[in-house]
């Protein structure tokens, strides 16, 4: 019998994959999966805070809403951010990256120093700052902040690859066949440092997601009615000495879908290193 | 001493202590340990602008009169008064014998002393109603024409015109009594170092930390029970509650989300003490501003909210929804008012009517509340129940400082209020709320201009008390409630646990929080 193909015999990727496409699929089918209205404020008494039951699986929260749901809905506001948000940062730092290092001299020194600026400040502080400067916090002025500090890492990686590929002797053929830098840039070189660039997006985006439920923890993230779990968690931690659920899931819910996306990012890198082959 | 003598002294003590034990009188020394959320900014009256604060200096000091548990005024350091016919001079005679905490006996020249330093500082209205006190507190004028020291143990008080509510001025915190020579001598320092007549001298404050009293012997009124009071200063609610749970702590507040918890705990549920107080929290809408310059805009919101979800859900049903603007425990008055009932048709007709029909048209509505998770859910709720009609908010939290800003300065169409008394009198509610000389950050945030609710105000406000005057303020409530400048939520209530050993605290309406519980002199402890 054939051997199964290596990304399927690798139980970290695997974990990952599957956590990811859970995660994907709950957030995208949402609407379709919630048992009830995440918004819904039920009349009458009684129903709040309410431990996970058959009606309320995930139980409720404060305001009698069902924590099950609003997990689910939670998952698109994460979804959303980490993966809207890393299409940015890779557009942005694989351009960045490719004119640093292909252009080297002042283009690289000037591009790397506003880099290192960039990277020398505490992120989430940064963050909380930048979000301060806008007059109403929001799930868009999240995603700004984090598109504006986050092309960082990519811009590096792709640097440094390209720093290598470049005195390539592919990359000297396409020269010496009249390329110009702009097909060299993004026929030859580009192709060439995607995989440690899918490596560094699937983590960053890992990142996002943190960085969206901190900032949405701290009230400047997603704004009622936006669901998001870091605002969720900020709204749990009252009761969770005495209805945990409130905040235990939803946190539970961003622990695993950054895990997932961390192992998927792992497994990625195993399996598309070349040194790191077997 | 002989031994027969010893033992028939000691049989004397047995048995009176059996006796006093028999009734129920309070049991003198211990120490009661009450806790703040936060350390009191000062404990100069004249400074105070918090609860914290005047929480200490209630105990420190004594004003010339007191409220009673009824918050009828009672006699303090003056044991009668006398009111002219005209409404406009009040005399008071001042007890003899009463004693700073120095040593040195009060006298009436420190009452004009204490009323002038303290328009001076941070709550100046207290006296604004006296002749001259707007141009001394201008300072245009060396005094305060309107405060006259008769002799050594009578002052006269005269007002610009009659206020109803006057005396309750008169026994507020910020019209306590100080000594002159200690508040010269310290002058900044008397902020942390105060002196005042009060059943409890100031003991020690170590910032942050505690702030301790300690019984005054020579009180006018005989020493009280308690040997000490010690206020703690623990800002986290759970430690708060763990302190009390294991008994560090005689009284405390309850934890946001326990008090049903509390309530149905066996252990605990004979502390759980509610009792409401004199605030209403509240929804306003700045009249000035599109889209609640119409009434149907505001109606049909008023219509749409149900202040029962709030109250069972946010607040677990430990306070009272509200109709009127007034709190029914002010004493004297009848609560006559009706709310705008929850009423989602009539919402949506009203809607239409004005143009925006199932909300269309009206764009997302900004409403604006203060941080805080309470403020927070109540918003919550509120979009959740908009929406059933069609109207999107679009919740706006600023710290209290910028909240009440956009709210004074009327930048803000929709947001939120609690009016907590100052004084106990349907006129600190009313009149301070909708009068339209008061629009801005006097009280009328609203913005609300009605001739026919001004000429009520005026009319009442210079009333004396009774069912007449009542009649005017519930008259002026309706309408307003009926314009929905102003949409009732529900009346505060304070909640503590307090040890059963705690005996004597006067749980009165205008204690809004178990630390404010004034006053501690008739307090002691059961053990």
């Amino acid at each position: 019998m054939p051997p199964a193909p290596r990304p399927l015999r690798h139980r970290g990727f695997l974990a990952g994959a599957a956590l990811v496409a859970l995660f994907a699929a709950a957030s995208l089918l949402a609407p379709v999966l919630a048992p009830e209205d995440p918004h819904a404020v039920a009349g009458g008494g009684g129903a709040t805070l309410e431990g996970p039951s058959v009606s309320h699986p995930l139980g409720t929260d404060a305001l009698g809403r069902d924590v099950l749901s609003r997990v689910l809905w939670g998952g698109r506001a994460s979804l959303a951010v980490g993966v809207g948000v890393e299409t940015l940062v890779v557009v942005l730092g694989c351009a960045i990256g490719l004119l640093a290092g292909y252009f080297g001299g002042p283009v690289d020194a000037a591009l790397m120093r506003v880099t290192d600026v960039v990277m020398a400040f505490p992120s989430l502080v940064l963050a909380i700052g930048l979000i301060a400067v806008f007059e109403r916090p929001g799930l868009d002025k999240v995603f700004i902040v984090l598109v504006a500090l986050g092309w960082t890492t990519i811009a590096r990686v792709v640097r440094g690859e390209v720093l290598s590929l470049k005195a390539r002797d592919f990359v000297q053929a396409a020269r010496a066949l009249g390329g110009g830098h702009r097909a060299i840039m993004l026929r030859h070189l580009l192709p060439n440092a995607v995989a440690p660039l899918l490596v560094a997006a699937t983590i960053g985006v890992g990142g996002n997601m943190v960085a969206e439920a901190g900032l949405s923890f701290l009230g400047l993230g997603a704004q009622s009615p936006t669901i998001s779990w870091g605002a969720m968690l900020a709204d749990g931690q009252t009761f969770l000495a005495t209805a945990p659920w409130v905040a235990v899931f939803p946190g539970a819910a961003l622990l695993l879908a950054v895990l997932g996306v961390n192992l998927l990012g792992d497994g990625l890198r195993d399996l598309l290193d070349p040194r790191l082959r077997a | 001493m002989t031994r027969a003598a010893l033992a028939a002294a000691l049989l004397v003590v047995l048995v009176a202590s059996a006796l006093s034990g028999a009734a129920v009188a309070a049991k003198p020394g211990g120490t009661l340990r009450m806790v703040f959320m936060a350390d009191p900014p000062t404990l100069d009256p004249a400074h105070a602008t918090d609860l914290t604060s005047s929480a200490v200096i209630r105990q420190v000091f004594d004003a010339l009169l007191e409220l009673d548990e009824k918050l009828v005024p009672a006699p303090a350091l003056a044991e009668r008064w006398m009111v002219s016919a005209d409404h406009r001079a009040y005399t008071f005679h001042l007890r003899r014998g009463a004693k700073f905490h120095n040593g040195r006996e009060v006298r009436a020249a420190d009452v004009k002393y204490s009323f002038e330093r303290a328009a001076r500082g941070k709550r100046p209205w207290v006296f604004e109603k006296l002749v001259g006190a707007r141009e001394f507190i201008q300072g245009g004028a060396p005094e305060i024409a309107g405060v006259r020291v008769v002799d050594d143990a009578t002052v006269e008080l005269r007002l610009e015109r009659p206020f109803a509510p006057f005396l309750h001025l008169i026994a507020y915190d910020a019209a306590s009594i100080v000594p002159r020579e200690e508040a010269d001598r310290r002058g900044a320092g008397f902020a942390s170092h105060p002196v005042g007549t009060g059943a409890f001298r100031f003991g020690s404050w170590r910032r942050d930390d505690q702030v301790v009293l300690e019984r005054f012997p020579e009180h006018f009124r005989g020493p009280a029970n308690l040997e000490r009071v010690v206020f703690r200063v623990i800002p986290a609610e759970a430690t708060r509650f763990n302190e009390y749970a294991a008994g560090q702590l005689d009284v405390s507040d309850i934890p946001t989300g326990r008090c049903r918890a509390l309530q149905a705990d066996p252990k605990l549920k004979a502390d759980v003490a509610i009792w409401p107080t004199l605030g209403t929290s509240a929804l306003r809408f700045n009249v000035e501003r599109a889209p609640f310059t119409d009434a149907r805009v505001r109606r049909a919101i008023a219509h749409a909210i149900d202040p029962a979800i709030i109250v069972n859900r946010v607040l677990e049903g430990c306070v009272a929804p509200a109709q009127g603007i007034v709190p029914p425990v002010l004493a004297g008055w009848t609560a006559t008012a009706k709310r705008l009932p929850l009423d989602r048709e009539r919402a949506r007709s009203l809607l239409a009517e004005a143009g925006f029909p199932g909300g269309r048209g009206l764009g997302p509505l900004a409403y604006h509340f203060n941080t805080g998770d309470l403020n927070q859910r109540i918003a919550e709720a509120l979009q959740a129940q908009l929406k059933e009609v069609g109207v999107a908010l679009e919740l706006r939290r600023l710290d209290w400082a910028a909240h009440i800003k956009v709210v004074d300065d009327g930048s803000a169409g929709f947001f939120r209020q609690g009016w907590i008394a100052d004084y106990p009198d349907p006129e600190n509610f009313l009149t301070v709320l909708f009068h339209s000389r008061n629009v801005g950050p006097p009280g009328n945030t609203s913005r609300y201009r009605n001739p026919a609710v001004d000429r009520l105000f005026d009319e009442a406000d210079t009333m004396a008390p009774g069912a007449q005057r009542v009649k005017r303020y519930q008259e002026a409530e309706q309408v307003i409630l009926d314009d929905a400048a102003w949409v009732s939520l529900y009346h505060y209530a304070s909640r503590a646990l307090i040890k059963p050993h705690v005996k004597g605290l006067e749980r009165s309406p205008q204690s809004t929080a178990p630390e404010f519980l004034a006053p501690l002199r008739k307090v002691w402890l059961e053990r």
